[in-house]
Protein backbone atom coordinates (compact mmCIF):
# COMPACT_ATOMS: atom_id res chain seq x y z
CA UNK A 1 0.00 0.00 0.00
CA UNK A 2 1.28 3.66 -0.69
CA UNK A 3 2.77 5.64 2.04
CA UNK A 4 0.62 8.53 3.16
CA UNK A 5 2.20 11.73 3.73
CA UNK A 6 0.91 15.57 4.43
CA UNK A 7 2.54 18.63 2.99
CA UNK A 8 2.66 21.46 5.50
CA UNK A 9 4.25 24.44 4.26
CA UNK A 10 2.41 28.40 3.85
CA UNK A 11 3.98 28.39 0.15
CA UNK A 12 1.55 26.92 -1.92
CA UNK A 13 3.70 27.02 -4.65
CA UNK A 14 6.03 24.84 -3.48
CA UNK A 15 3.23 22.77 -1.63
CA UNK A 16 1.37 22.08 -5.31
CA UNK A 17 4.77 21.10 -6.70
CA UNK A 18 5.85 18.94 -4.01
CA UNK A 19 2.89 16.91 -3.99
CA UNK A 20 2.83 16.17 -8.13
CA UNK A 21 6.02 15.04 -7.69
CA UNK A 22 5.59 12.55 -4.52
CA UNK A 23 2.30 11.38 -5.83
CA UNK A 24 4.09 11.00 -9.28
CA UNK A 25 6.37 8.36 -7.53
CA UNK A 26 4.05 6.17 -5.61
CA UNK A 27 3.64 8.28 -2.52
CA UNK A 28 0.07 9.07 -1.50
CA UNK A 29 -0.21 12.85 -0.38
CA UNK A 30 -3.19 13.05 1.64
CA UNK A 31 -3.84 16.35 2.42
CA UNK A 32 -1.98 19.85 2.53
CA UNK A 33 -1.81 22.25 5.17
CA UNK A 34 -0.55 25.81 5.12
CA UNK A 35 -0.24 26.40 8.87
CA UNK A 36 0.28 24.15 12.53
CA UNK A 37 -3.50 24.57 12.94
CA UNK A 38 -4.10 22.89 9.31
CA UNK A 39 -1.71 20.69 10.33
CA UNK A 40 -3.16 19.24 13.76
CA UNK A 41 -6.29 18.78 12.36
CA UNK A 42 -5.18 16.75 9.24
CA UNK A 43 -3.11 14.51 11.11
CA UNK A 44 -5.74 13.79 13.49
CA UNK A 45 -7.90 13.20 10.39
CA UNK A 46 -5.35 11.13 8.03
CA UNK A 47 -3.19 9.97 10.38
CA UNK A 48 -0.15 9.54 7.82
CA UNK A 49 3.21 7.82 7.62
CA UNK A 50 4.90 11.07 7.25
CA UNK A 51 5.00 14.57 6.98
CA UNK A 52 7.30 17.16 5.25
CA UNK A 53 7.31 20.05 7.53
CA UNK A 54 8.38 23.61 6.98
CA UNK A 55 9.59 24.81 9.85
CA UNK A 56 8.73 28.69 9.42
CA UNK A 57 4.83 28.90 9.19
CA UNK A 58 2.80 31.58 10.42
CA UNK A 59 1.33 30.68 13.44
CA UNK A 60 3.87 28.37 15.22
CA UNK A 61 7.22 26.94 15.17
CA UNK A 62 7.83 23.84 13.08
CA UNK A 63 9.71 22.74 15.56
CA UNK A 64 7.63 22.65 18.42
CA UNK A 65 4.59 21.18 16.02
CA UNK A 66 7.06 18.21 15.24
CA UNK A 67 7.34 17.84 18.81
CA UNK A 68 3.59 18.26 19.37
CA UNK A 69 2.74 15.68 16.15
CA UNK A 70 5.80 13.06 17.84
CA UNK A 71 3.63 12.80 21.32
CA UNK A 72 0.39 12.31 19.48
CA UNK A 73 1.59 9.57 16.78
CA UNK A 74 4.63 8.23 17.91
CA UNK A 75 5.92 6.40 14.72
CA UNK A 76 4.76 9.71 12.34
CA UNK A 77 8.02 10.22 9.62
CA UNK A 78 9.12 13.94 10.16
CA UNK A 79 11.31 15.80 7.48
CA UNK A 80 11.69 19.42 8.32
CA UNK A 81 12.61 21.83 5.40
CA UNK A 82 12.59 25.80 5.44
CA UNK A 83 14.44 28.49 2.91
CA UNK A 84 16.45 29.76 5.77
CA UNK A 85 20.17 26.86 5.54
CA UNK A 86 20.54 28.11 8.92
CA UNK A 87 17.00 27.28 10.80
CA UNK A 88 17.94 23.96 11.34
CA UNK A 89 19.79 24.90 14.03
CA UNK A 90 22.18 21.73 15.13
CA UNK A 91 22.96 18.57 13.01
CA UNK A 92 19.08 17.12 12.81
CA UNK A 93 18.80 13.81 10.82
CA UNK A 94 15.16 15.28 9.93
CA UNK A 95 16.18 18.84 8.47
CA UNK A 96 16.98 19.44 5.18
CA UNK A 97 17.25 22.87 3.72
CA UNK A 98 15.26 23.43 0.79
CA UNK A 99 18.00 24.84 -1.13
CA UNK A 100 19.25 20.56 -0.93
CA UNK A 101 16.07 18.89 -1.12
CA UNK A 102 15.44 17.02 -3.83
CA UNK A 103 12.78 14.50 -5.18
CA UNK A 104 15.41 11.48 -3.93
CA UNK A 105 15.97 12.56 -0.99
CA UNK A 106 11.71 12.82 -0.11
CA UNK A 107 11.49 9.22 -2.13
CA UNK A 108 14.11 8.29 0.02
CA UNK A 109 13.25 9.44 3.78
CA UNK A 110 9.15 8.43 2.89
CA UNK A 111 10.03 5.03 1.52
CA UNK B 1 7.74 20.88 -35.78
CA UNK B 2 11.38 20.75 -33.17
CA UNK B 3 10.14 21.47 -29.87
CA UNK B 4 10.41 24.84 -27.74
CA UNK B 5 13.70 24.83 -25.86
CA UNK B 6 13.59 25.75 -22.46
CA UNK B 7 16.13 26.98 -19.86
CA UNK B 8 14.74 26.57 -16.51
CA UNK B 9 16.40 29.30 -13.24
CA UNK B 10 15.27 27.65 -9.50
CA UNK B 11 17.69 27.46 -6.82
CA UNK B 12 15.26 24.52 -5.29
CA UNK B 13 15.75 21.41 -6.79
CA UNK B 14 12.70 20.45 -5.52
CA UNK B 15 11.00 23.07 -7.28
CA UNK B 16 13.01 22.39 -10.05
CA UNK B 17 12.38 19.36 -10.50
CA UNK B 18 8.67 20.20 -10.46
CA UNK B 19 9.32 22.77 -13.52
CA UNK B 20 11.29 20.69 -15.55
CA UNK B 21 8.69 17.44 -15.27
CA UNK B 22 5.50 19.74 -15.94
CA UNK B 23 7.56 21.71 -19.03
CA UNK B 24 8.28 18.14 -20.31
CA UNK B 25 4.68 17.29 -19.81
CA UNK B 26 3.93 19.77 -21.87
CA UNK B 27 6.08 19.12 -24.57
CA UNK B 28 9.09 21.47 -24.24
CA UNK B 29 12.40 20.33 -24.47
CA UNK B 30 14.45 21.91 -21.11
CA UNK B 31 17.50 22.29 -22.54
CA UNK B 32 19.32 23.15 -18.68
CA UNK B 33 18.56 23.92 -15.51
CA UNK B 34 20.67 26.95 -13.66
CA UNK B 35 20.45 27.29 -9.34
CA UNK B 36 21.93 30.78 -8.99
CA UNK B 37 21.12 34.37 -11.37
CA UNK B 38 24.72 34.67 -12.67
CA UNK B 39 25.10 30.93 -14.10
CA UNK B 40 21.25 31.64 -15.61
CA UNK B 41 22.86 34.36 -17.78
CA UNK B 42 25.66 32.31 -18.57
CA UNK B 43 23.87 29.20 -19.69
CA UNK B 44 21.48 31.70 -21.66
CA UNK B 45 24.57 32.93 -23.46
CA UNK B 46 25.34 29.33 -24.15
CA UNK B 47 22.69 27.42 -25.15
CA UNK B 48 20.49 30.54 -26.70
CA UNK B 49 17.40 28.74 -25.93
CA UNK B 50 13.68 30.08 -27.03
CA UNK B 51 12.39 30.69 -23.59
CA UNK B 52 14.29 31.30 -19.93
CA UNK B 53 11.83 30.55 -16.93
CA UNK B 54 13.47 31.96 -13.94
CA UNK B 55 12.45 32.42 -10.29
CA UNK B 56 12.69 36.32 -9.18
CA UNK B 57 14.48 35.05 -5.67
CA UNK B 58 17.82 33.52 -6.39
CA UNK B 59 21.39 33.65 -5.09
CA UNK B 60 23.70 34.95 -4.93
CA UNK B 61 21.97 37.77 -3.29
CA UNK B 62 18.69 35.90 -2.61
CA UNK B 63 16.77 39.19 -3.87
CA UNK B 64 15.63 40.11 -6.90
CA UNK B 65 18.94 38.58 -8.54
CA UNK B 66 16.38 36.36 -11.08
CA UNK B 67 14.58 39.56 -12.44
CA UNK B 68 17.91 41.26 -13.13
CA UNK B 69 18.96 38.25 -14.34
CA UNK B 70 16.09 38.27 -16.97
CA UNK B 71 16.19 41.79 -17.69
CA UNK B 72 19.90 41.59 -18.75
CA UNK B 73 19.37 38.03 -20.66
CA UNK B 74 16.65 40.13 -22.72
CA UNK B 75 18.92 42.72 -23.46
CA UNK B 76 21.71 40.43 -24.57
CA UNK B 77 19.46 37.84 -26.32
CA UNK B 78 16.44 39.44 -27.78
CA UNK B 79 15.25 36.27 -29.57
CA UNK B 80 15.05 34.23 -26.34
CA UNK B 81 11.75 34.74 -24.17
CA UNK B 82 11.78 35.48 -21.08
CA UNK B 83 9.27 34.03 -18.15
CA UNK B 84 9.56 34.98 -14.35
CA UNK B 85 7.65 33.63 -11.22
CA UNK B 86 6.81 35.73 -8.37
CA UNK B 87 5.93 34.40 -5.38
CA UNK B 88 3.91 37.87 -4.82
CA UNK B 89 2.15 40.62 -7.10
CA UNK B 90 4.85 43.07 -7.66
CA UNK B 91 3.82 45.31 -10.22
CA UNK B 92 7.55 46.88 -10.04
CA UNK B 93 8.92 43.69 -10.76
CA UNK B 94 6.63 43.61 -14.01
CA UNK B 95 6.98 47.20 -15.38
CA UNK B 96 10.90 46.47 -14.86
CA UNK B 97 10.87 43.52 -16.85
CA UNK B 98 8.65 44.72 -19.30
CA UNK B 99 10.24 48.29 -19.71
CA UNK B 100 9.68 49.59 -22.97
CA UNK B 101 9.01 46.21 -24.96
CA UNK B 102 6.15 44.05 -24.55
CA UNK B 103 7.15 41.00 -26.73
CA UNK B 104 8.35 38.14 -25.45
CA UNK B 105 7.98 38.42 -22.00
CA UNK B 106 5.78 36.59 -19.24
CA UNK B 107 5.22 37.79 -15.83
CA UNK B 108 3.58 34.92 -13.91
CA UNK B 109 2.84 34.33 -10.31
CA UNK B 110 4.75 30.96 -9.59
CA UNK B 111 2.04 28.71 -8.33
CA UNK B 112 0.52 29.46 -11.82
CA UNK B 113 3.16 26.50 -12.82
CA UNK B 114 0.83 23.91 -11.07
CA UNK B 115 -2.00 25.27 -13.56
CA UNK B 116 -0.41 22.53 -16.21
CA UNK B 117 -2.57 23.78 -19.49
CA UNK B 118 -2.42 27.71 -18.59
CA UNK B 119 1.50 27.30 -17.95
CA UNK B 120 1.90 25.44 -21.64
CA UNK B 121 -0.50 28.09 -23.25
CA UNK B 122 1.89 30.47 -21.50
CA UNK B 123 5.38 29.43 -22.50
CA UNK B 124 4.07 28.68 -25.79
CA UNK B 125 3.27 32.40 -26.37
CA UNK B 126 6.47 33.80 -24.94
CA UNK B 127 8.19 31.80 -26.92
CA UNK B 128 5.98 32.90 -30.19
CA UNK B 129 7.72 36.37 -28.99
CA UNK B 130 4.14 37.32 -27.27
CA UNK B 131 3.29 38.07 -23.37
CA UNK B 132 2.27 36.37 -21.49
CA UNK B 133 1.39 38.71 -17.68
CA UNK B 134 -0.09 37.89 -14.54
CA UNK B 135 -3.55 39.50 -15.10
CA UNK B 136 -3.84 40.72 -12.04
CA UNK B 137 -0.30 42.63 -13.28
CA UNK B 138 -2.14 43.72 -16.54
CA UNK B 139 -4.75 45.31 -14.45
CA UNK B 140 -2.81 47.75 -12.97
CA UNK B 141 -0.32 48.32 -15.38
CA UNK B 142 -2.69 49.20 -18.00
CA UNK B 143 -3.79 52.30 -15.50
CA UNK B 144 -0.75 53.00 -14.88
CA UNK B 145 0.37 53.33 -18.41
CA UNK B 146 -2.84 55.51 -19.56
CA UNK B 147 -1.54 58.15 -17.08
CA UNK B 148 1.84 57.33 -18.12
CA UNK B 149 1.32 58.32 -21.84
CA UNK B 150 -0.41 60.86 -21.52
CA UNK B 151 2.17 62.88 -19.57
CA UNK B 152 4.76 61.45 -22.19
CA UNK B 153 3.29 63.14 -24.67
CA UNK B 154 4.16 66.55 -23.27
CA UNK B 155 7.34 68.27 -24.36
CA UNK B 156 10.08 69.22 -22.56
CA UNK B 157 9.04 72.73 -22.18
CA UNK B 158 5.33 71.61 -21.23
CA UNK B 159 6.56 69.26 -18.39
CA UNK B 160 8.72 72.10 -16.86
CA UNK B 161 5.56 74.68 -17.05
CA UNK B 162 3.50 71.84 -15.80
CA UNK B 163 6.03 71.38 -12.97
CA UNK B 164 5.61 75.18 -12.04
CA UNK B 165 2.03 75.47 -12.33
CA UNK B 166 2.43 72.30 -9.40
CA UNK B 167 4.46 74.66 -7.68
CA UNK B 168 1.76 76.99 -7.58
CA UNK B 169 3.28 79.82 -10.11
CA UNK B 170 0.80 81.63 -12.37
CA UNK B 171 1.37 82.20 -15.78
CA UNK B 172 2.99 85.55 -15.02
CA UNK B 173 5.25 83.84 -12.92
CA UNK B 174 6.22 81.00 -15.02
CA UNK B 175 7.26 83.11 -17.69
CA UNK B 176 9.48 85.31 -15.52
CA UNK B 177 10.89 81.79 -14.42
CA UNK B 178 11.67 81.18 -17.99
CA UNK B 179 12.34 83.70 -19.69
CA UNK B 180 9.95 83.77 -21.89
CA UNK B 181 5.98 85.97 -22.81
CA UNK B 182 3.14 85.37 -21.03
CA UNK B 183 1.60 84.48 -24.61
CA UNK B 184 4.40 81.93 -24.93
CA UNK B 185 3.21 80.33 -21.34
CA UNK B 186 -0.21 80.80 -21.74
CA UNK B 187 0.16 78.77 -25.42
CA UNK B 188 2.05 75.93 -23.65
CA UNK B 189 -0.69 76.10 -21.14
CA UNK B 190 -3.59 75.59 -23.97
CA UNK B 191 -1.23 72.36 -25.36
CA UNK B 192 -0.67 70.84 -21.84
CA UNK B 193 -4.88 70.72 -21.44
CA UNK B 194 -5.42 69.44 -24.92
CA UNK B 195 -2.43 67.00 -24.61
CA UNK B 196 -4.03 65.86 -21.07
CA UNK B 197 -7.77 65.88 -22.23
CA UNK B 198 -8.92 68.79 -20.45
CA UNK B 199 -10.96 70.56 -22.78
CA UNK B 200 -14.07 70.60 -21.26
CA UNK B 201 -13.69 72.82 -17.99
CA UNK B 202 -13.42 76.30 -17.06
CA UNK B 203 -9.93 77.00 -17.05
CA UNK B 204 -8.68 77.36 -13.38
CA UNK B 205 -10.72 73.91 -12.75
CA UNK B 206 -8.19 72.71 -15.73
CA UNK B 207 -5.22 73.80 -14.06
CA UNK B 208 -5.92 72.00 -10.81
CA UNK B 209 -6.23 68.92 -13.15
CA UNK B 210 -3.78 68.93 -14.50
CA UNK B 211 -1.59 69.41 -11.72
CA UNK B 212 -3.22 66.74 -9.94
CA UNK B 213 -2.94 64.34 -12.82
CA UNK B 214 0.85 65.33 -13.01
CA UNK B 215 1.35 64.75 -9.29
CA UNK B 216 -0.45 61.15 -9.60
CA UNK B 217 2.08 59.88 -12.20
CA UNK B 218 5.30 61.45 -10.97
Amino acid sequence: MALTVIIIDDDAAFRRVARELLEGNGINVVAEAADAQEARDACRRHAPDGVLLDINLPDASGHELARELSREQPALRILLTSTDAAAGGRRDARFLPKVELALNDLTAFFS
Amino acid sequence: MPPIRVLVGEDQPLVREGIVRVLEEGGFEVVGTASDADELVRKAGGHHPDVVITDIQMPPENTDDGLRAAITIREREPRTGVIVLSQFLEDRYALDLVGERAEGVGYLLKDRVGDLARFVDAVQRVAEGGSALDPDVVQRMVGRRRGHSKLDDLTPRERQVLELMAQGRSNQGIADELIVTVAAVERHVTSIFTKLDLRQTPEDHRRVLAVLEFLRRS
